[in-house]
């Protein structure tokens, strides 16, 4: 009987395992995110231009060749693999806090607060100049958070109205942004609502990168710090206080962090769906519930997944980009309606 | 070692459910809340544990005041099983009741020998140890408040607190869970519905009514016909066992 018992899951050797793989996976990912294209270009290219750039050699190289690979092409797979992290476990993290399977930055209109905070930025010149598209962003992402729990709070905080207050929440938001974009009447920022609601990757650059990837480093570094009490909410909140998990401040630190995350994300590449949602679920089906593991698995997996729907995104129409929110709401809503119908309640 | 609540209080909104009262849990007692519902004995429970901060008053612990102690601290000393706390994730046996270890965690920390053999030593007191590597949706009712006591005896807490164990459960669970219970070498407070129950598990009852406590004591004595009559609005009769051990109220409901 005590030898069954101390069988333990073997979940920290599998994920050894599965470290070099999926390090293997996401090079394999930027090298395709940057060899397809309108010009197709070949790998060996691509690993030559890397070599040259990061690593000081000195391989011979059509420069139009090399500058469209890494400028545009890395940089976009660079941009999108941070994206794809954030949104993952900014939706880990709503998830486990809300006790709620549905919940993600874009359902429950954290995104859209996020646009419509952007927008309010750079379209009316709020702020008069001193403030950034992001603390924009991140202002009306905490605003559009505060006022969903609120009026998820009044309206009894099930787990349906959590989301029916998201939804509420995301058409405001949205119904703002394309108020305040068409209202500039201005064609080229008109076709902006295009970007705000469904996302674009195209035309991100080096400089997003360095805004990119110190907000999600810090913010899964924050969630990891705190992945032992976020395990503590599996039996819900009073559940985690008498685990001696200060929960309120928990909360507090990581739904900021995530609404931060959402904020930064959606100021450089419009509002993305359904990541959050997805990504969450598929990495506890291979590394379990554990977020000391879900967390990085999560991030892994929302990066590769956003730098293959970009490439889908370029492909799926020859000579037409698709905004990239459309190829992640055509994976993601059959997968929002599998995890419907799994988490019913038992009869 | 003490739990002692002075003028404790508590409101949902702007409706009181649980009036200014005091009551000390003893060391070694297992101590029963009863009361019908809505009277306010879970929101007592939760007082006691700390999970809710009192309008009036205040909880000591051992004679320091619980609202200025670190929750970690806490759950050092007093475990909660509430009723029926359920999850939807993808969880094992032995995962759940790891998660008593969490107030002996640093945040990167990993568990070390002492945590594992209190996780084993959990499962085995609740006869739990063969299912350690069972899902959690796959266990029935009883299983699962057996786990979830596991969990809070990993805690090593000095204090067991209970809402309802028993809810829900058929009645061989219902015994088998009272009785685990009150083999613990823990002081315990639990909320109790049935009384027969209160009175055979428990040394001593609060019995409460629209949020007061109205009688604490002795069992025999807080379940005397006549306050049951005034809280319960039901006409009882005690009759003690054969062997004076197990005492048991037969109830009758009022005409109308």
């Amino acid at each position: 009987m005590m030898a069954i018992s101390t069988t333990r899951f073997p979940a920290r050797r599998l994920i050894w395992g599965l470290l070099p793989l999926a390090c293997l996976a996401l090079l394999m990912a930027f090298a395709i995110g940057a060899a397809v294209g309108e010009t197709a270009i070949p790998l060996a290219t691509i690993f030559k231009t890397i070599g040259n750039r990061l690593f000081g050699l000195d391989y011979p190289l059509d420069p139009i060749d090399a500058g469209i690979i890494w400028n545009y092409r890395l940089s976009r797979a660079a941009v999108a693999a941070c994206v794809g992290a954030a949104l993952a476990v900014s939706g880990v993290i709503l998830q486990t806090l809300l006790r709620n399977a549905l919940a993600d930055p874009y359902l429950l209109g954290i995104s859209a607060g996020a646009s419509t905070g952007a927008v309010a930025v750079a379209i009316l010149g709020i702020g008069g100049g001193m403030v950034s598209l992001s603390l924009g962003a991140f202002a009306g992402a905490a605003l559009a958070f505060i006022l969903i729990a609120l009026l998820a709070g009044r309206a009894g905080s099930g787990p349906a109205q959590i989301i029916l207050a998201g939804i509420a929440g995301s058409q405001l938001f949205n119904a703002l942004t394309s108020l305040i974009v068409t209202k500039s009447a201005n064609a080229d920022q008109a076709r902006g609502i295009m970007f705000w609601m469904l996302g674009n990757l195209s035309g991100v650059r080096w400089a997003d990168f360095q805004l990119a990837l110190p907000a999600t480093v810090a913010g899964l570094l924050a969630c990891l710090w705190h992945a032992r009490a976020l395990d503590g909410f599996s039996f819900g909140r009073d559940s985690a206080a008498s685990l001696g998990i200060p929960v309120r401040r928990v909360q507090l630190i990581l739904i900021g962090m995530a609404a931060f995350m959402t904020a930064v994300m959606v100021s450089l590449v419009g509002s993305i769906g359904f990541v959050g949602l997805v990504v969450p679920h598929a990495a506890r089906m291979i590394v379990g519930t554990r977020h000391l593991l879900l967390l990085p698995t999560s991030a892994l997996t929302g990066a590769l997944f956003l730098i293959m729907s970009d490439v889908i995104s370029r492909i799926l129409f020859e000579g037409q980009v698709l905004p990239i929110g459309v190829v992640t709401a055509l994976i993601g809503a059959p997968a929002f309606a599998l995890i419907l119908i799994r988490y019913r309640k038992p009869q | 070692m003490m739990i002692d609540a002075r003028n404790v209080s508590w409101n949902a909104g702007a409706k009181p459910v649980l009036h200014p009262s005091s009551l000390t849990v003893q060391p070694g007692e297992t101590l029963g809340l009863i009361g019908p519902n809505g009277s306010g004995k879970s929101t007592l429970l939760r007082l006691l544990a700390g999970l809710r901060a009192s309008r009036s008053g205040s909880v000591r612990l051992n004679g320091r005041d619980m609202a200025k102690l670190p929750r970690r601290e806490i759950a050092k000393q007093i475990a909660l099983v509430e009723q029926q706390a359920e999850t939807a994730d993808l969880i094992r046996v032995r995962q759940v009741v790891e998660l008593g270890r969490l107030p002996y965690l640093k945040a990167l920390g990993r568990q070390c020998g002492t945590d594992h053999d209190a996780v084993t030593k959990a499962l085995d007191r609740v006869e739990m140890i063969h299912m350690a590597d069972r899902f959690w949706h796959t266990l029935s009712g009883g299983e699962r408040q057996r786990v979830h006591i596991a969990r809070a005896l990993a805690q090593e807490p000095a204090y067991l607190l209970l809402d309802e164990p028993t809810n829900h459960l058929d009645i061989k669970h219902q015994i088998g869970i009272l009785g685990l219970v009150k083999a613990l070498p823990l002081t315990t407070v639990m909320v109790l519905h049935d009384l027969n129950h209160a009175i055979r598990y428990c040394d001593r009852l609060a019995l409460l009514h629209e949020g007061k406590i109205l009688a604490a004591g002795p069992a025999e004595k807080v379940l005397s016909p006549a306050l049951i009559r005034q809280v319960f609005e039901v006409d009882a009769q005690i009759e003690p066992g054969a062997d004076k051990e197990n005492p048991t109220i037969r109830f009758k409901a009022r005409a109308a």
